[in-house]
């Protein structure tokens, strides 16, 4: 606390994801929904002892998938932004457990962009900026390919102007 | 190029590799004799074994892994260049790792007694960094003659110390005496604490748990075959079960007190911490295995003091130094931590150890007063303790509603229901009471845990990064969870269930600026 009583509180992150990692996300769910209800399904078939309570089982999965599919990307989408400054690079991610992370850009040792076969369907990829810290990674996913890039080269041409090895 | 210094009389190439010395052959096989004793012994002494068969099986086990050990030892090479440190390795996959001797942060050098009866040590040379790209974070060289360890230990540590980046110390005038003075030495009045633990009594029931275990596994079971232990049991019985449990407990705490008096003397023996140099301490200990650590002041980020819960009403601590370049392995039962400053002593002292370490005239963990975490969190603890005692109370009626087991019955239920209740409540509320954190003198200071009471001091330049974290529970109870990233120690540590407002001033009082806050007013 501050004098005056007054309170410190952190501002979010300015900038949102593109609208594409919500359907990104879906596709995820959907694809592991598929997998468990096939997995379900399977034992169902093979196992005839487990039959009555495999419709329990598979209830939860169904369940579990409308909250992957429908309520999760939601969520995230008003939680997960990210902010690159030139001080300081800052995320926000999360639904059920919601996170924030600040990486001081005199800090930062790599930036690494990520693009796994899904998120190249979509157009996105994900930015990890890396710290001396085995803890310190900041992943910003759901970014537009060429914004992903932009962000990597202003960062590469930031941090290899500061002296020191940002331990 | 060999480096001046090294031993020219060790056996190099003209490219400058060395081998290891051929007499570290001998190490693979005699630790696997050793390791196998026990079970052969069992074996051979008492018949009506599993067979030959078996022991066929493992004694040609045992040479494979000898072969294979051999082989690593005759194919390693290593160099110490003038501007790397490489080594070579591998039998069917080489492979050749190297580091730049300006990243090299911590130079350990370790001999167990195998190793000191053939005059060898084990070096590891860390950076303190991950792996990335063709470099990686540690060489390990096990092992070279201990001579050359030791010479190649105080080369690799010198030219650091030249071509190291200033980092921030704080004012010389806290120094704590000369260059090459001793900050702590073993003192034995030391010893009881360390008796005072959970192993006293853990140790000896493993002991004797898996004794019993590998004599029932070649057929022979004490407690039926043996006369004597029979009629000493029988004449025990005769007098009372109490006499019996008693003897049996007086005995298991003597053996655990010896065990812990010899782990302390073997981890212990030759304990001294000194500085050496301007910018370096020097850690030596230990009598079987003699480990020798180097800490660099630019390396050192804080400190963390450890109170284990059995010490903490005699005011006992000790403390580990949060440093880059160090491998962060945790103690056991036959080991301290690398990390670990010293054994466990009276606060005082540990806390003057502590300020050495840092450079200050008081440790951070007396001076800075350490605030309280709201009630939420106390409420969260004490919910957890509910659950945990609902389960068990769950448990209890289950089986004890089938009139099985020693606990059925309403007034035993009764009783143990109430205990579970009462130790966990009591562990909820003194968790929630070592939760603290506080800033000052350019140090963060957490505390969390109750068996383990750790009070972690970060200085402020360290930390590279913050992260903040709440679970639904937590967002709903109006807390968060801050976690300071930082290259050295554990990588991060956590102010744990803290009002956001505190964690955001906090962080922002530790590293200005950073934080995107905005103040907002309070109105009442």
């Amino acid at each position: 606390m501050t004098d005056d009583g007054a309170e410190l509180q952190l501002r979010p992150p300015r900038n949102r994801l593109d609208p594409r990692a919500a359907s990104l996300w879906r596709t995820q769910g959907a694809i592991s929904s598929l997998t468990q209800v096939t997995v379900v399904a399977a034992i169902a078939a093979a196992v005839p002892a487990s039959r009555p309570w495999i419709w329990i089982a598979l209830a939860a999965v169904v369940a579990w998938a409308f909250v992957e599919v429908v309520v999760v990307p939601a969520w995230r989408m008003r939680i997960h932004r990210w902010e690159v400054t030139d001080e300081a690079v800052y995320a926000s991610s999360g639904w059920w457990t919601q996170e924030w992370r600040i990486a001081p850009v005199s800090r930062i040792q790599g930036v690494d962009t990520v693009r796994g076969p899904l998120q190249r369907r979509f157009g996105l990829s994900s930015v990890t900026v890396t710290t001396a810290s085995a803890s310190g990674p900041v992943t910003i996913e759901g970014l537009d390919a060429q914004l992903a890039e932009q962000i990597v080269h202003r960062l590469a041409s930031v941090t290899h102007a500061t002296a020191g090895d940002a331990t | 190029m060999n480096d001046e210094g090294l031993d020219e009389r060790a056996e190099s190439r003209p490219d400058g590799w060395r081998r290891l010395p051929l007499r570290m052959a001998v190490v693979p096989a005699a630790a696997q004799l050793v390791a196998l004793a026990p079970v052969v012994l069992v074996f051979f002494l008492f018949e009506g074994g599993p067979g030959r068969g078996l022991l066929l099986g493992v004694a040609v086990a045992m040479s494979f892994a000898v072969v294979r050990d051999i082989s690593r030892v005759l194919v390693t090479r290593y160099r110490v260049g003038e501007e790397r440190v490489e080594l070579r390795t591998g039998l069917f996959t080489t492979s050749h790792l190297s580091i730049p001797r300006d990243r090299v942060r911590g130079v350990d050098v370790t001999a167990r007694p195998l190793h000191r009866l053939l005059g060898l040590a084990v070096v590891s040379i860390g950076t303190g960094e991950q792996a990335r790209g063709g470099e990686t974070g540690d060489i390990r060289l096990d092992a070279i003659g201990s001579d050359e360890a030791e010479r190649l230990r105080s080369t690799l540590v010198e030219r650091v110390q030249a071509g190291e980046p200033q980092g921030e110390h704080a004012g010389g005038d806290a120094r704590a005496g000369e260059a090459g003075e001793a900050i702590a030495t073993l003192q034995w009045r030391w010893l009881p604490w360390s008796i005072v633990s959970w192993w006293t009594l853990a140790l000896p029931a493993i002991l004797v748990g898996s004794a019993l275990q590998l004599l029932r596994s070649a057929g022979f079971d004490p407690l039926r075959d043996d006369e004597l232990v029979r009629d000493a049991a029988e004449g025990l019985l005769a007098v009372g079960l109490a006499a019996l449990v008693v003897t049996v407990a007086v005995a298991m705490i003597v053996v655990g007190v010896v065990a812990r008096v010899a782990t302390f003397i073997e981890i212990w023996w030759g304990y001294e911490l000194r500085r050496e140099g301007s910018d370096r301490f020097r850690l030596r200990r230990g009598m079987l295995t003699r480990r020798s650590t180097s800490l660099q002041q630019q390396r050192i980020r804080g400190v963390e003091l450890v109170e284990p819960i059995l010490l903490r009403p005699f005011g006992v601590a000790s403390a580990r130094v949060v440093t880059t370049g160090l491998a962060e392995s945790g103690g056991s039962a036959t080991s301290a931590g690398s990390s670990t400053l010293g054994p466990p002593a009276p606060r005082a002292e540990v806390e003057r150890i502590v300020a050495a370490v840092l450079e200050r005239p008081v440790a951070p963990m007396s001076e800075v007063p350490l605030a309280r975490h709201p009630a939420p969190a106390l409420r969260r603890r004490l919910l957890r303790a509910l659950a945990a005692t609902s389960i068990v109370v769950a448990l209890l009626v289950l089986v004890g509603a089938e009139g099985r087991g020693p606990l059925s019955g309403t007034v035993p239920m009764l009783v143990t229901a109430l205990l579970v209740a009462g130790a966990s409540a009591a562990y909820a509320v003194d968790t929630w009471r070592s939760l603290g954190h506080g800033l000052g003198n350019g140090h963060l200071l957490a505390r969390r845990g109750s068996l383990t009471r750790r009070t972690v001091a970060l200085q402020c330049t360290g930390i590279v990064g913050w992260s903040g974290t709440a679970t639904w529970f937590q967002r709903r109870a109006g807390l968060m969870t801050l976690r300071a990233s930082t290259a050295a120690g554990s990588g991060s540590y956590a102010v744990v269930d803290v009002a956001p407002s505190d964690a955001i001033a906090l962080a922002d009082a530790a590293l200005p600026g950073l934080i995107p806050a905005c103040v907002t007013a309070h109105d009442q």
